[in-house]
């Protein structure tokens, strides 16, 4: 009987259960729902019973000595007892089942939320450790395009250095030139001289040879003089023979003439001899000074001296052609190395995104310690067993992460560029360059 | 003669590209890692004609460095440029007082750079 009695209203509060993920509005709604129920439930069995025990109600009062009120007073108060004990034990019922629902939940959404904090701890982990690779390789890449470019810098400056090199050289070998085209001009200047010089060398030769011809005429007459004096000295001594002893001292005189009549046409002889030897030495000098081959290599030495000059002229040109070129690589090199300059300078963007990256990557450290140190807290909470989850750890996981999260963004603020603009004006970051 | 640059940093790649961009500008330059490391060449014996400094390093920042720096002997004129991610006011107003000639944010490029050097090492 009495399990009859309980058996619809435990269908009805397993009617009632709700499914584990229902809200606690839900739950709260379900509650009123059972507890309206109830009530409704005692008072359709206070009334039928009321209804089934009035001929009963009638006998009573006789049987135990009361008027009929007082005995329906009590046995309405007694029915009114037992409905509304039925009602609570169902309510008590309902309401331990949904407790133990919202346990079981409850404990689900903490393991839930603890799972939830590991991995978020794993995923802060994940995120430092490639944070940190990024840091590396950026440091990695930039120290790469120092090198390069420090490389780019030292070839410039070998190719500036290898021409102010060049150019020295060319400066002394165009002296040089210089002074070889000065000694051939002077050479040519000879050179373009020298026809007159043996013309004229030629003239005076010729004037010698006409004196020595003159000469030999008086050798000649010297001759024919001697002779006829000898002729004289002859019959002088033949007269002097004649004379006898008187003629004798005169044929000493025609004899010392004669001797130096002789002597004299010796001496003719040796002049003649003389001047004949110098003749056909100065006929073979003229015969030997060739006018006009001189003449043909004299002009080639005046082209010679041409073709030095136009050298000359086309080393100029040349000079200034790579004087030209120096100049202009000097200014590209000059613009090179500053602009190289300016490029390390850009390289400071890495060191400042590294402390932007360390700056991001110091914060997930913190939460990730934080998300260890609460799920360590949620286990202790969960052995003791004498705290609800949300009251516990929620709160300070949610005040830890909000003071996190404004460090955070203190710090990102005293690092800002003023190139990158100030979202919040009262960030006071200054000029970008500062002298005091 | 060409004048010597102290760059003190804890970020290698910026001692690295400051010494290239100097030393391409025509200065002899020497380096440190840290706040420690500039104050041990400086009384080794080093004689910086400028030191750039960076603020935020490990074991001594570069606040503490302008400092120590400035109160060695022959150190009180030599110019002492910070270049720094740090942008707060209070930290600049802190090394101004410290005696630092400026304040560079990071980055600088290489010919501002050294129009600020030229600006405060005359003859440079």
């Amino acid at each position: 009987m009495l399990e009859r009695l309980t058996r619809k209203p435990r269908e009805l509060v397993a009617a009632l259960e709700l499914p584990a993920d229902a809200t606690p509005a839900q739950r709260f709604q379900r509650l009123q729902q059972i507890t309206a129920a109830t009530i409704g439930l005692g008072a359709i069995l206070l009334a039928s019973m009321a209804y089934l025990l009035h001929p009963w109600l009638q006998q009573l009062p006789p049987l135990v000595g009361l008027g009929e009120a007082p005995v329906s007073a009590v046995l309405v108060g007694l029915l009114l007892l037992t409905t509304h004990a039925l009602a609570s034990l169902l309510l008590l019922r309902a309401s331990s089942r949904i407790r133990e629902q919202d346990e079981d939940t409850s404990t689900e959404h903490r393991d839930g939320l603890l799972q939830s904090l590991s991995a978020s701890a794993d995923l802060d982990q994940a995120l430092q450790e490639q944070l940190q690779l990024a840091v590396s390789d950026s440091e990695s890449s930039t120290v790469t395009v120092i090198g390069r470019v420090q490389q780019l810098n030292t070839s410039a400056s070998k190719l500036l250095d290898y021409l102010q090199h060049s150019d020295t050289n060319a400066s002394d070998m165009a002296s040089d030139i210089r002074e070889g085209v000065d000694e051939m001009n002077k050479i040519a200047g000879f050179v373009e001289q020298l026809p007159d010089k043996i013309r004229q060398n030629n003239q005076t030769v010729e004037s010698i040879f006409s004196e020595i011809k003159h000469l030999e005429g008086l050798a000649g007459s010297i001759k024919l003089i001697s002779k006829q004096t000898n002729m004289l000295s002859i019959n002088a001594a033949i007269e002097a023979a004649r004379a006898g002893e008187a003629g004798r001292g005169f044929a000493v005189v025609a004899a010392e003439v004669r001797s130096l009549a002789n002597r004299a046409a010796e001496a003719a002889d040796t002049i003649e001899s003389g001047l004949e030897h110098a003749l056909t030495s100065v006929k073979q000098s003229l015969s030997e000074s060739d006018l006009a081959n001189a003449s043909h290599e004299l002009e080639q030495a005046n082209q010679v001296a041409d073709a030095f000059e136009k050298l000359q002229h086309s080393y100029e040109d040349m000079r200034q052609f790579y004087k030209t070129l120096f100049t202009v690589v000097t200014r590209h090199n000059t613009e090179l190395a500053e602009q190289i300059a300016d490029m390390l300078g850009l390289l400071q963007y890495q060191d400042v995104e590294s402390q932007r990256i360390t700056r991001i990557k110091d914060t997930l450290m913190r939460r990730q310690a934080l998300c260890a140190e609460i799920t360590q807290l949620g286990a202790q909470v969960e052995a003791q067993a004498d705290e609800p989850l949300d009251a516990a750890l929620l709160p300070q996981l949610s005040v830890s992460l909000q003071q996190l999260l404004e460090e955070y963004l203190e710090a990102e603020s005293r690092h800002r560029h003023p190139d990158h603009g100030s979202a919040d004006a009262e960030v006071d970051t200054g000029p970008r360059i500062e002298l005091f | 003669m060409s004048k010597t640059i102290l760059v003190v940093d804890d970020a290698a790649t910026m001692v690295m590209s400051l010494k290239s961009s100097l030393e391409i500008a025509g200065f002899k330059v020497e380096t440190a890692n840290d706040g420690v490391q500039a104050m041990d060449k400086l009384k080794g014996g080093v004689k910086p004609d400028l030191i750039i400094t960076d603020i935020n390093m490990p074991n001594m920042g570069g606040i503490e460095f302008i400092g120590k720096a400035r109160a060695l002997p022959g150190m009180r004129f030599v110019p002492i440029l910070a270049l720094t991610t740090e942008s707060q006011q209070a930290k600049r107003d802190e090394a101004k007082k410290l005696g630092a000639t400026g304040w560079l944010l990071k980055p600088t490029s290489g010919g501002d750079l050294v129009k600020v050097i030229k600006q405060v090492l005359p003859g440079a």
